[in-house]
């Protein structure tokens, strides 16, 4: 989006990116992007003739010690933007989900080797994970002053459905008196729409997925967010931008579920007169279930939108080229993640093509990529933070893609 | 957007959960578990029953079939015989009770009379009908009946059933007496042309007097002892083993039994009868007097050591008991003894093998075969067992299991290195067993090993029990609460 100034894809990371045309409209944006935070898909699995194997022994070598897992998908419906000399207004719409799993490589490691390794020993395996998507409508204005720019959005969130580990603490020992199984949990699970559990052999997870979805709109799980910008323009050709998006909430009324499991239970096998007297049979996961005592209640609850920061600074070389500088930071859940673009743009008549290097915490590697073409007052780009990944990205942490309609004059 | 559309494309192979290399082993928790015997008590089910004397000694109970007679035995309901005419206006009607009874006094339940009339009178006609054996606080039962004339003769009346629910019928000699007035309009008493007496069934609540001779033979039932089901060797010795007969008796008339003979056959299909003075006699079984109505009195009689050669022949490993016993109700028949039954009214007869667990176990060798699943070993290439024990029982005990296949020949056994070996803890001064201590055991699961579970089809489990000075001959009982206490975990090394 640093590629593409003056346009309103620019606007979803610097509200205060003033419009280069009086009128724009945007169309069909959209973004796609996977980040494992630890091993890429490769270093987890394994191809054996034409089977494609999920290997937790190459999973746990390549392990990090706190690993995730984060996937997320807009859809920027559509775009509106019209300017002045000094002012502009835009509106718009996007469906919006996200979902991650953190996980700890002691939840590998015991998965991959099983726990007797860890007798006498605690561990702690407890997965955190969160998924949420939401509709958002928006309305934005930009007011030039000077050599400053000011940009705002004011976000209404219908918020479709949620789950979140508000708590994600699961301590698992292997007593080594004889092998038995004490958890010490402090969990938490909220749910709205997403998640139902009523025992370990029945689990429900329903996102929303492709589905473009207008379920509770205006009545239930309503947010709000914010998106803020100040640019500044050193001179003709240089500018400098901060900006601040996704900062707001969605409150989460709608069936809102919570899971609640917090103590010490340990699982030291059957009792013998048990297993005399109980003509049902005995169910290993159903004394689990019992063991960890999950208590499932109704409670109202709130996620934060996941907020990025960002710097930049646009230079334009002369009329062919142009350097831009992006500097980005996340608070979104666990993914606390900072990113650093460089990239360089070269300008055609009818298009753009841009190359750029990604610089993600964990991540070094990741060349990107850039066109833009433009057909009078027609458009259309595409993007990827890491071009290595549509090539092969079983070997990549990190797959991203951006792509979108414009019409502006 | 080609490349893109690559590299999902990439994505979208099955994804199967991984074959490796590297050992997954597991380690979990298989059983917690304390057992005593006072809660195997509670546990006892079919015709085993375990009985905790107050001071926890216990004694297990092998119950035959209980005989329990109530009073429909003995005074069924009695249908209607038929009308009975009353052919004058005071008229005295044997009744005909089975069984040689001799009814003295009995309450009415669910009985309804009837009575049909006739006469030639050509006017209204009032008929007082009583029984004189029949009343209810003290005032006889009486009927009045109006006969309106209709124009025409003869007049006839069929009176609707009256019920006699809660009347007290009371005769020496089974019979009831009719008396009735038929008065004209005109005041003039008359001789009915017709009078006849019926009834739908007679059922009493309560019966006092004679109630007949029953015999009620208990033949052939048979009591499985399976105590010594699993034994392949060695000597028990029960202290005092016992055959008991106890009645339970709530009808106020004599019971007596007889027990004709008792057989007990060994394991091996020795047949012994027991020895006693007590074969063939009389045994008289205590009843509630009169004065006792409502009470249940119980009597007990046991063949043991005291009386009989039962300990002997017991401790040859007795499978069943067959036994032969009769109940009698007025063995003597004297007719003119007066008893009762009520409602309530009933008597049992239980006969049980009591086998105290007082005694001695030497060099026993018990075995016993389970089904084995090798399936659920399918995944399992090695492994250990690990047992913490905890044995309150004045005994050693030896354990082994030996692997089976198909034929019931031996592949192999799981404890390598010769019998799991659980010792007593000792016994102190008064019998008692000493406070155990918690031992562990390993038993290593080599490949092997896992390999010869994998092919068996049975598990045979032999086990050896020594108590403690067994050897010298020592009695010990058995507490209810001694028990056995086992931890077991396992550490398996999985294949994928």
């Amino acid at each position: 989006m640093v590629t593409t100034p003056g346009t309103i894809q620019s606007t979803y990371i610097n509200p205060s990116d003033f419009p280069q045309k009086k009128f724009q409209l945007s169309l069909a944006g959209i973004h796609g992007e996977i980040f494992s935070r630890g091993p890429a898909y490769d270093q987890m699995t394994r191809k054996d003739g034409n089977v494609q194997y999920l290997d937790f022994d190459q999973w746990k070598s390549n392990a990090q010690s706190l690993n995730g897992i984060f996937v997320q998908g807009h859809v920027h419906t559509f775009d509106v933007a019209f300017k002045t000399e000094k002012w502009a207004f835009s509106a718009g719409h996007a469906f919006r989900q996200q979902g991650g799993v953190e996980y700890s490589s002691k939840l590998i490691e015991l998965i991959s080797t099983g726990n007797a390794p860890f007798i006498g020993q605690t561990i702690g395996i407890g997965p955190s994970f969160q998924y949420n998507a939401w509709n958002e409508f928006y309305v934005g204005m930009q007011r030039k002053s000077g050599k400053f720019t000011f940009g705002i959005k004011a976000k209404y969130i219908a918020g479709l459905s949620s789950l979140t580990t508000e708590k994600n603490k699961l301590d698992f020992t292997t007593k080594s008196e004889f092998y038995q199984w004490q958890f010490n949990t402090d969990y938490v699970i909220r749910s709205s729409s997403a998640f139902r559990f009523d025992s370990f052999d029945d689990v429900v997870f329903n996102p929303v997925g492709l589905n473009l979805s207008f379920d509770h709109l205006l009545y239930n799980n309503t947010g709000f967010g914010a998106d803020l910008g100040l640019s500044y323009a050193i001179n003709d050709k240089l500018g400098v931008f901060i900006s601040a998006t996704d900062i707001g909430y969605i409150k989460w009324d709608f069936v809102p579920r919570k899971y609640e499991s917090k103590g010490q239970f340990i699982f030291d096998g059957f009792d013998v007169e048990d297993v005399i007297t109980d003509s049902t049979g005995i169910s290993v996961t159903d004394s689990l279930y019992q063991i960890f005592n999950f208590k499932e209640s109704r409670e109202q609850f709130a996620t934060q939108l996941p907020a990025k920061f960002y710097g930049g600074m646009h230079w334009n070389l002369n009329e062919k080229y142009t350097l831009n500088f992006l500097f980005r930071s996340d608070l979104n859940w666990q993914m606390n993640t900072s990113h650093i673009y460089l990239s360089g743009v070269r300008h055609f008549k009818v298009a753009d093509f841009g190359i750029s290097w990604n610089l993600r915490s964990g991540s070094y590697i990741n060349p990107g990529f850039m066109v833009r073409l433009r057909f009078g007052p027609f458009g259309w780009y595409a993007c990827t933070d890491n071009v290595l990944s549509l090539l092969d990205g079983r070997s990549q942490q990190i797959f991203n893609v951006r792509s979108g309609l414009h019409f502006q004059f | 957007m080609i490349l893109a559309m690559n590299s999902c494309a990439l994505f979208e192979e099955d994804l199967i959960l991984g074959s490796k290399e590297d050992e997954y082993s597991v380690a979990f928790p298989m059983i917690n578990s304390r057992v005593t015997v006072g809660k195997l008590a509670s546990l006892a089910k079919g015709n085993v029953s375990v009985a905790i004397e107050p001071d926890g000694k216990t004694i297990v109970n092998y119950n035959g079939e209980v005989i329990r007679r109530t009073k429909s035995s003995i005074f069924p309901p009695l249908p209607s015989l038929g009308e009975l005419s009353i052919p004058d206006t005071f008229v005295n009607i044997p009744l005909q009770f089975p069984n040689a009874y001799i009814i003295r006094k009995a309450v009415f339940q669910n009985t309804k009379l009837v009575f049909s009339f006739e006469h030639t009178e050509p006017q209204d006609v009032t008929i007082r009908m009583q029984i004189l054996e029949v009343s209810k606080n003290g005032k006889i039962f009486e009927q009045t009946y109006q006969m309106p004339y209709t124009g025409s003769a003869p007049s006839k009346l069929n009176t609707v059933p009256v019920s006699v629910d809660g009347w007290t019928y009371q005769s020496g000699d089974n019979s009831l007496t009719f008396k009735y007035e038929a008065i004209t309009k005109d005041g003039k008493r008359i001789k009915l042309d017709k009078a006849v007496f019926n009834y739908d069934i007679i059922v009493f609540s309560y019966i006092e007097g004679y109630l007949g001779y029953h015999i009620y033979p208990i033949q052939g039932s048979v009591i499985d002892v399976s105590l010594f089901n699993k034994w392949l060797s060695g000597s028990f010795d029960f202290a005092d083993p016992k055959v008991s007969i106890r009645v339970e008796n709530a009808f106020g008339v004599p019971v007596r039994s007889k027990v004709n003979a008792l057989e007990l056959t060994s394991i091996t299909g020795n047949r012994v009868n027991l020895q006693s003075e007590f074969i063939q006699k009389d045994i008289d079984f205590d009843f509630p007097g009169l004065n006792e109505i409502g009470q249940l009195k119980t009597t007990y009689f046991a063949f043991d050591t005291s009386n009989s050669n039962i300990r002997q022949i017991f401790n040859e490993k007795t499978k069943t008991i067959v036994y032969d016993i009769s109940a009698e109700i007025n063995a003597d028949r004297d007719l003119g003894g007066t008893g009762f039954i009520n409602n309530d009214s009933y008597f049992t007869v239980n006969v049980a093998v009591e086998v105290p667990l007082h005694g001695s176990v030497k060099d026993v060798v018990l075995t016993d075969t389970v089904s084995f699943d090798a399936t659920r070993f399918e995944d399992v290439e090695s492994g250990e067992l690990k047992m913490l024990i905890t044995n309150d029982f004045p005994a050693d005990i030896e354990l082994q299991m030996y692997m089976l296949d198909e034929s019931g020949s031996r592949i192999g056994q799981l404890m390598d290195e010769g019998p799991l070996v659980i010792v007593s803890p000792g016994v102190r001064p008064d019998g008692r067993a000493n406070t155990p201590q918690e031992k562990v055991h390993f038993i290593p699961l080599s490949a092997s090993k896992i390999r010869d579970l994998k092919q068996s089809k049975t598990i045979a489990i032999v086990g050896k029990i020594n108590t403690t000075n067994s050897q010298s001959g020592q009695t010990l009982w058995i507490y209810d609460d001694y028990g056995m206490g086992l931890k077991l975990g396992a550490l398996v090394n999985l294949k994928n």
